[in-house]
């Protein structure tokens, strides 16, 4: 190699370096943003979690619609797929694929809606796998309304035995866990019930006041239950997804510095090397001149 | 005194001790006070007031659920902003711009969107009217 090849190709790894810290830093702000919402929802998801429980221990759970959608017709089921609609966000996507090849063997009966277009993507590159129907908007926080009047609908046609989302669990930072949750049937009810038993006992004589209507609330309590589930599934992501991207790009900012050390060095040897040789071009010069 | 806690899917807004709340339910307005009976109840639009001592706080809240047995009260609401938050002018401007894809839009979509803003704006301005009703008097 050359020396000027070898400074072309540090002064090229020096923008690539510039590109990839600029995207560490504008992903690191995004990330802080999105750990903050992720944190600032639970309450609101645990607050309903707890009122779902109160009630249920009032009165059947099973009045409510949702419940009581006949399924025994169904074969299929329905995944919700949560990726991102970048890329460049290290094994974000990838890890959540292969986590749902490992548990679907095969992708026959199932239905997919997609929510961001590298899940697309990568679906409809499998030849078993069906779309019916893509969420992959600009921002895909706006798209759980939709999303989840569109599962909702699917889900009361009685075609499907059960709706599930799969996404990025967001832990840490660091950490993230890939996760398949069931959404319909709804199995928040008997969990609770279970882990409430022993708190019933001491509520005797509890006497609740409901207003408008039993029946009437807990469809709506269901609902936004479930509206909830989806949002924080889809901020989870994309906390993860931000966390991801800002260690991918800190990881490529860090290989850019070691390849223009590596390289620094070797454009130094060869200059040395280029003197010594003209040096002892003009030595040799010299003495043959000399010795006639 | 009664413990207050007011959540909304962004943060929790508001979490003090208080004297009284009055609330929009479904079936119409009512006051919370200590010792309440257990009340599990389905909010609508409206603006919430949360009487402390001798002060007054106002927030105005998009639909939810309430929940309380006497010693505290949990509110799960949409939206919630206070008093200072709301800037009267961008609220009028809302109206405004809502009103106008009302008139002028047959899209369903952005129709329902316009009237979602819109309703969120009247109670904006029904919680600042109140304000200026206390200042005055």
């Amino acid at each position: 190699m050359n020396i000027r090849t070898v400074r072309k190709k540090i002064k090229s790894i020096k923008n690539v370096k510039k590109i990839t810290k600029a995207m560490q830093m504008v992903s690191a702000v995004k990330m802080r943003k999105a750990q903050l919402l992720e944190v600032e929802g639970r309450p609101y998801r645990d607050g309903l979690t707890e009122m779902i429980a109160t009630l249920s221990k009032k009165i059947d759970p099973s009045f409510s619609k949702i419940l009581q959608v006949d399924t025994s017709g169904a074969k299929r089921e329905l995944l919700v797929v949560v990726s991102s609609n970048k890329g460049l966000a290290g094994s974000f996507n990838v890890s959540l694929f292969r986590h749902l090849l490992s548990l679907y063997p095969s992708f026959k009966n199932v239905d997919i809606v997609t929510v961001g277009s590298k899940g697309t993507q990568f679906f409809s590159r499998l030849k078993d796998a069906t779309i019916i129907a893509d969420f992959s908007g600009g921002n895909l926080i706006l798209e759980a309304s939709a999303l989840f009047d569109y599962l909702l609908e699917q889900y009361s046609t009685g075609k499907y035995t059960s709706v599930s989302i799969s996404y990025n669990q967001f832990v840490s930072t660091l950490r993230s866990d890939q996760v398949k949750k069931t959404l319909l049937p709804l199995s928040i009810l008997d969990e609770e019930a279970e882990s409430n038993k022993d708190k019933e006992q001491n509520l005797k004589g509890f006497d609740l006041i409901i207003e408008p209507s039993a029946a009437e609330i807990l469809e709506e309590l269901l609902k936004s239950f479930l509206e909830y589930t989806i949002r924080g599934a889809i901020i989870s992501s994309e906390a993860v997804e931000h966390s991801m991207r800002m260690m991918a790009m800190k990881s490529a900012t860090d290989n850019a510095v070691e390849i223009i050390y590596q390289m620094t060095l070797l454009a130094n040897r060869l200059r040395q090397e280029k003197i010594t040789n003209e040096l002892l071009d003009m030595i040799t010069a010299k003495e043959s001149v000399e010795s006639n | 005194m009664i413990h207050l806690k007011i959540i909304t899917p962004k943060k929790l807004v508001y979490e003090e001790e208080v004297t009284a709340v009055i609330v929009p339910t479904v079936a119409g307005e009512i006051t919370i006070l200590p010792k309440h009976a257990d009340l599990l109840s389905l909010l609508k639009e409206g603006v919430i007031t949360i009487k402390k001592e001798k002060e007054m706080e106002y927030l105005s809240i998009g639909g939810g659920y309430l929940e309380t047995d006497g010693k505290t009260i949990h509110i799960l609401v949409s939206r919630a902003y206070g008093q200072d938050e709301i800037n009267e002018d961008r609220t009028k401007e809302a109206m405004l711009r809502a009103q106008k894809i009302l008139t002028d839009t047959k899209d369903k979509q952005e129709r329902d969107e316009a009237l979602r803003s819109m309703k969120r704006s009247v109670v904006d301005m029904k919680l600042l009217s109140k304000i200026r009703r206390r200042k005055s008097s």
